[in-house]
């Protein structure tokens, strides 16, 4: 190939200035009386490198992967990438008390219903 | 020079057709929204090669490290383990993607390894090990002399 070919096929594919893919973590969720459980994968996140954001009715996961690779690559079937989700929050969530716990690279987000929206019980009288 | 081909045995190479390019479709359909690896695959895996050593990192999240067994036969590494199903009690389930898995994958490293020298950790949901590569195998500095 001619260095002049080279030259345009370079200019006609440029490589993307620091970009990062974004990967879609997977997520379970669950719902009991009291409050909504969310648990996500994260592997090879630290508590640093994660971001909550509870913005309107929407709660964004965020979150870096910082890894070095160690040496030349012989096999890569994982490509460095940063994590995100947005959940749509469903009402009467306290949003003060929603708790964030992060182990073994698996998230545990709980979100606490509101007193007014929790279930209850009316007792009923004999007339 | 004459061949007599049966009528179904014609009948059979088209349902099989058909059979083939549905298997294709339905692999299509699973393989939507993922990493391209993870449908066959699971931990997805690294590997580099660090000039004295091997450094392998797998994503295992929530695998406590005694779920995980890393073996070392001559110069296959195989990586064992399990993750239960950890849904809570009393909850009801909204949504179930990950699923309690058990695995078992083997890897022919590039050289031989020494396995004295083979070390594993597992930090936030990622193992990582390093094995070093036996002592013939090891790059060489060689002096140039000038003549």
């Amino acid at each position: 190939m001619a260095t002049t070919e080279i030259q345009k096929n370079r200019e006609n594919t440029p490589e993307r200035a620091g970009a990062r893919q974004t990967v879609t973590p997977r997520v379970d969720i669950y719902e009991n009386r009291e409050q909504f459980l969310v648990v996500a994968d994260l592997p090879g996140v630290k508590s640093d490198d994660l971001a909550i954001h509870v913005e309107n009715a929407e709660l964004t996961l965020s979150a870096t992967r910082h890894t070095a690779p160690a040496g030349a690559e012989v096999a890569c079937e994982r490509v460095e990438a940063d994590y995100r989700r947005t959940f749509l929050l469903p009402q009467g969530i306290d949003r003060e008390k929603i708790d964030a716990e992060l182990k073994d690279g698996v998230l545990r987000l709980t979100l606490p219903k509101a007193d007014a929206h929790r279930p209850r019980q009316i007792p009923v009288r004999a007339g | 020079m004459f061949h007599y081909v049966p009528e179904y045995d014609s009948t059979f190479s088209l349902l099989s057709q058909l059979r083939r390019q549905m298997d294709r479709a339905l692999d299509d359909m699973d393989r939507a929204g993922r990493w391209p690896g993870e449908l066959y695959a699971y931990p997805l895996i690294n590997l580099y090669d660090d000039g004295n050593r091997f450094v392998l990192t797998a994503d295992l999240p929530g695998h406590a490290p005694g779920d995980v067994q890393v073996t070392l036969n001559q110069d296959v590494l195989t990586l064992v383990g399990e993750r239960k199903a950890d849904a809570p009690e009393g909850y009801t389930v909204h949504r179930a993607e990950r699923s309690p898995v058990r695995f078992s994958r083997s890897l022919k490293l590039p050289s031989r390894v020494d396995p004295e020298k083979v070390e594993a950790s597992l930090e936030s949901g990622v193992l990582r090990v390093t094995v070093e590569k036996a002592a013939e195998v090891q790059p060489r500095k060689i002096n140039v002399r000038s003549a």
